[in-house]
């Protein structure tokens, strides 16, 4: 018997546990819970708010967004490559821009001590450069990117030569306002 | 608990995650775990200290005392076992209030009690609700021993130290209560 009443026993184990607790003893259990179970700002921890998740999805919203535009505009950059279109232009234009640039803050030199002056000179550069901007933006869409380009360089050249033009002009004045100054002393 | 415990050392916790969120203060988690094991463990405290009524206010506070300490369980073991050391304690302490004579051979010379087999074994046709029957007829410290052996799985030495017994006295109340026992299904008729 004592072997088989344990191997019995073993086999038939789950026909040992046949009461079931009472219907109401959870709540019973419930209702003495310790106080960490009731605390309602760990169980806000656990499951987001939905405002909380308004947030989330707002912000990767924004930045899905943000990168996107960033995507685009590099692409854009991407699709207006000037040496594929013709590597001479390409070159003459980043010439042209460098004594622009150049000139350009030559020019603001003048700024100081004859701002009407500059004032005029500088629109006149401003109103070339817009339409130097428009092409540029013209370009991407462009069916003959060649013919924009080369007007673009034509501006550019442009720009130059009316920049220099301008120099010349504030380098003449200011010999003439040294002579009138000489003159003066002289007499 | 020989079987169980192998079994632990193979397999872990499947109710794991669920005790770390009982440990975060899920009271969803803590009903699951309720519901897991309440059946079970009411089981266990019914056959320690025999009522239901008792056993059911056992249960409650077994679980309560799980749930507040729950968050030093380390987990080295399964909740169910924990939970389970947990309400046997707690089901002996009401047996120990009732001031019952646990065991009240300390100190007996170990005569040896054979662990006869009877001659008979064969025509003996055991079924579950009648060895139930026949234990409720066991004296309280015969029937602590043989569900706490028998069923609950824990072996002399874990018996010893839960009834704060020795492991030898254990083991010889053992062979007397399941002796009792089949004398008990014998003289219900159980044996042709």
């Amino acid at each position: 018997m004592s072997k088989r009443l344990e191997s019995f026993i073993e086999m038939n184990r789950e026909e040992f546990d046949e009461l079931e607790p009472s219907a109401d003893l959870w709540s019973r259990i419930e209702q003495h819970l310790p106080p960490q179970y009731n605390e309602p700002k760990k169980r806000e921890a656990k499951t987001f708010s939905l405002g909380f998740v308004m947030r989330v999805a707002a912000s990767v919203i924004l930045v899905m967004g943000i990168s996107f535009a960033v995507y685009l505009r590099n692409t854009k950059k991407e699709v207006i490559d000037l040496a594929a279109i013709n590597p001479e232009y390409a070159q003459q234009q980043i010439q042209y821009t460098s004594q622009i640039e150049t000139k350009r803050t030559q020019l603001e030199s003048i700024a100081q001590s004859e701002p009407e002056l500059y004032k005029e000179f500088n629109s006149q550069i401003a109103k070339m450069d817009s339409t130097y901007k428009q092409l540029n933006s013209e370009l991407a869409t462009s069916p003959n990117q060649e013919r924009v380009l080369h007007a673009m360089i034509r501006n550019l050249q442009i720009q130059t030569q009316v920049l220099s033009q301008q120099l010349s002009v504030i380098e003449q004045y200011n010999n003439m306002k040294k002579e009138q100054k000489n003159g003066i002393k002289n007499i | 608990m020989q079987a169980d415990q192998n079994l632990e050392a193979v397999y872990i916790d499947k109710h794991y995650n669920l005790v770390v969120e009982c440990k975060q203060g899920s009271k969803k988690a803590c009903y699951e775990l309720y519901r897991l094991y309440s059946k079970a463990m009411l089981n266990v405290a019914f056959r320690i200290v025999g009522n239901i009524a008792e056993a059911e206010d056992v249960l409650q506070e077994a679980f309560l005392d799980a749930f507040g300490k729950v968050k030093d369980f380390r987990q080295d073991t399964t909740f169910g076992l924990w939970l389970k050391q947990i309400v046997v304690n707690r089901s002996i302490n009401l047996l120990r209030k009732r001031k019952l004579e646990l065991i009240e051979m300390e100190g007996e010379q170990l005569e040896n009690i054979p662990d006869e087999e009877f001659e008979d074994d064969e025509e003996t046709q055991l079924q579950a609700a009648r060895v139930k029957e026949a234990m409720k007829e066991l004296p309280e410290g015969y029937r602590l021993v043989i569900s706490l052996y028998l069923l609950e799985g824990y072996d002399h030495e874990e018996i010893g130290e839960i009834l704060n017994i020795s492991e030898n006295t254990s083991r010889t109340q053992f062979l007397r209560a399941k002796r009792k026992l089949v004398e008990i299904l014998k003289r219900k008729g159980i044996t042709s």
